[in-house]
């Protein structure tokens, strides 16, 4: 089947053993490939209960079958593990051109497992594959490990995925960065490799994913293009300022979460905002592979060249924090990117910390640098600093909101969904993204059913974003759909501009299947399930399908959203109803039959 | 006297915030014409936080947010 490489690689770092492997071919059909198949063979072969820092825990890269060909945007890949911040499925998601050059290399997937005695990184060089030592770059910044890498294999180019010091160090909140700047950001998944002593995967392939039809091919990537290059979303909002554009776009509708959630509205929110990166800081527009929209933003301050902040980094650090300074908050993306921690996480952790620095729970005398006042430039910055390199009480912020509040008998105040911190839309301001957020499979996240969409950005239509009835399908239709996007090797983002129907198009096409639409999305219905099965088995009970006690009791004080509080009591039971699960959260018997999973 | 706020790519050759008198329950369509921003241009309208429509009537005090389609996360 044309699209799959239908190789997977299996490492394991414990006896230095690099095998391949056949893929299944029926499997990779039922579960596409990417998020979905990487998580089906998650579950097959590691135990949910597993301790994720275990060196029976598994981590997987993996591609999907539209990665690495032609489809506009197929430059993504997602990391599955079981995640040491959530203890729930991780499925991290990045673009740049890592993931396509994995395919070129010959494989869909990479399976690493056990532990590396000593410091090490994998080299792929087409069929050429070794674990090589890696002591010299033990403690390297994200920069310097990719730049040594790109000299001491004499590959220039090479593309780079690697964990900075705080992966290594075990930081809850560590990402795994591709190319420097792009990340797979959430859930913990560069603590998982720093556990096994993987500092990075060096990959170069010089092959090409050939489609089963060339013709179709063409054509259905020819309408996706066209499509995107006429959406004033994706072909001008977008290239334009990015996906920092959303700053005054969700403050202006008063649910944009300023002070750690305590209020909706950030006074200052524009010297802070995309269109004031695009004036003051911007140097390009990037793209990732095979992308026409190019949302990403190359930046400078300092004189140091960075990637970003994005839209919900630009949150954390500015209305989050209280800091209305944009060169801070670029400096203190730019720390995230070298040390290898996720921005949203470390952003509001550093959100929380000030809260309870407010409350006078977290004293001066703990602290080994800068007063954690809301509102401090200069806090944020050292912070961030400190929490990726695990220095001082940095080390306390690195392990995530929920832990730092929990230690001091307030986790309460911890603004996050099955310990994974919330990003930077208020639920109270908008109902179905809130029942999102409660639902998600990896916890608070915006990019497993983003309603964000229909509710606030009228796509494909507006909802009225206070509304409780009907958000229950929108949401089980966003979350599938989403999975299935994740699981071909896209980006979330063509999905302003296209639909079900054209995905499957592309997917026929390249793979030369027969897939209906609606198979598609039972695969994205499959998997979804497939992860809550997991979550469950690992002890995630649906008790914790539930957001913070401030979002769900204390409305909104002031601005567009005042008075309203997140309505899950309302939204959850039609949700379960939707997804065929019972009264309590469970997957039926029968519904988990009619997806094959059961 | 309304104020209107205006962002992203309708800020260029136009403002960025102006106070400005507008004829009480007149349409923000025609307040669109006076900017020279099409209907179909303007993919988020806003009255004091709330969505509006070209059809929306405007009234003294009221905060007006205009966006062209726009998209992110």
């Amino acid at each position: 089947m044309a699209g799959y490489c239908q190789k997977i690689l299996r490492i394991n770092l414990s006896t230095g053993s690099v095998n391949t492997e056949s893929l299944d071919l029926t499997t990779a059909k039922k579960f596409i490939g990417g998020r979905g198949l990487g998580t089906y063979i998650f579950s097959e072969e590691v135990d949910a209960g597993i301790d994720p820092f275990s060196a029976d825990n598994k981590i997987i890269f993996a591609a999907g079958p539209l990665t690495g060909t032609s489809a506009p945007t197929g430059g993504r890949y997602m990391v599955v593990t079981k995640s040491p911040l959530s203890g729930t499925i991780a499925s991290s998601n990045s673009g740049g051109f890592w993931g396509a050059e994995l395919k070129h290399a010959g494989y869909d997937l990479i399976i690493v497992e056990g532990k590396s005695p000593r410091p090490c990184y994998i080299l792929i060089n087409d069929s050429d594959v070794q674990v090589k030592d890696a002591e010299k770059y033990r403690g390297k910044l994200v920069s310097e490990t990719t730049d040594g890498l790109i000299e001491e294999t004499q590959l220039a180019k090479a593309r780079i995925l690697t964990i900075g010091p705080a992966g290594e160090k075990g930081a809850l909140l560590a990402s795994i960065m591709n190319e420097k700047y792009r990340a797979a950001g959430r859930s913990g998944v560069g603590a998982v490799m720093g556990s096994k002593n993987l500092k990075a995967i060096v990959v170069r392939g010089t092959g090409k994913c050939r489609p089963a039809d060339k013709e179709k091919t063409k054509e259905a990537i020819k309408a996706v293009r066209d499509k995107i290059k006429q959406n004033d979303v994706t072909a001008k909002g977008l290239p334009t300022y990015g996906t920092a554009v959303l700053v005054n776009v969700i403050n202006e509708h008063g649910m944009y979460p300023t002070r750690n959630f305590q209020e909706g509205v950030f006074a200052t929110a524009d010297q802070v905002s995309g269109e004031s990166l695009a004036e003051k800081r911007l140097v390009r527009n990037v793209a990732c592979y095979a992308c026409p929209i190019a949302c990403g933003r190359r930046s400078v301050v300092d004189g140091v060249e960075g990637e970003g902040p994005e839209y919900e980094t630009l949150w954390a650090y500015s209305a989050d924090c209280g800091v209305d300074d944009l060169d801070s908050v670029i400096r203190a993306n730019n720390f995230c990117n070298e040390y290898g921690i996720d921005t949203i996480s470390a952003g509001a952790t550093i959100a929380c910390a000030m809260e309870l620095y407010a409350k006078g729970l977290i004293k001066d005398d703990e602290l080994d640098g800068p007063p954690l006042n809301f509102g401090s430039g200069v806090a944020i910055v050292e912070w961030s600093r400190k929490m990726g390199a695990l220095e001082g009480f940095g080390e306390k912020l690195a392990q995530g909101s929920y832990r730092l509040a929990k230690s001091y008998g307030a986790a309460e105040l911890s603004m996050s969904v099955k310990k994974l911190e919330m990003p930077a839309y208020d639920p109270r301001g908008v109902q179905g993204h809130a029942l999102n957020y409660a639902t998600s499979n990896r916890g608070g996240c915006h990019v497993r059913g983003y309603m964000i969409s229909p509710e606030i950005l009228g796509l494909p239509e507006k909802l009225d974003r206070f509304a409780t009835e009907g958000k229950a399908t929108w949401v089980k239709a966003f979350q599938d759909l989403t999975a299935v996007i994740d699981s071909l090797g896209l980006c979330l983002f063509t999905s302003f501009a296209i639909g079900a129907d054209e995905y499957r198009a592309m997917y026929n096409a390249i793979t030369g299947e027969e897939l209906t639409t609606e198979q598609l999305l039972e695969a994205g219905d499959r998997i979804y399930n497939l992860e809550r099965q997991f979550n469950l088995a690992a002890g995630i009970s649906p008790d914790q399908d539930t957001l913070p006690k401030r979002v769900l009791d204390e409305p909104i004080s002031e601005g567009p959203s005042k008075g309203h509080v997140a309505e899950l009591g309302k939204l959850l039971p039609e949700y379960y109803k939707e997804r065929g699960w019972d009264e309590g959260g469970i997957p039926t018997q029968e519904k988990l039959a009619e997806l094959g999973i059961g | 006297m309304i104020e209107v706020r205006l962002f992203a790519t309708f800020r260029d050759n136009r403002f960025k915030e102006r106070r400005m008198d507008f004829p009480e329950d007149g349409l923000l369509e025609d307040l669109l014409g006076q900017l020279d921003i099409g209907a179909d241009e303007a993919g988020i309208l806003l009255v004091n936080g709330d969505s509006a429509t070209p059809e929306t009537k405007l009234h003294a005090g009221d905060v007006v947010s205009i966006f062209p389609a726009i998209g992110g996360g």
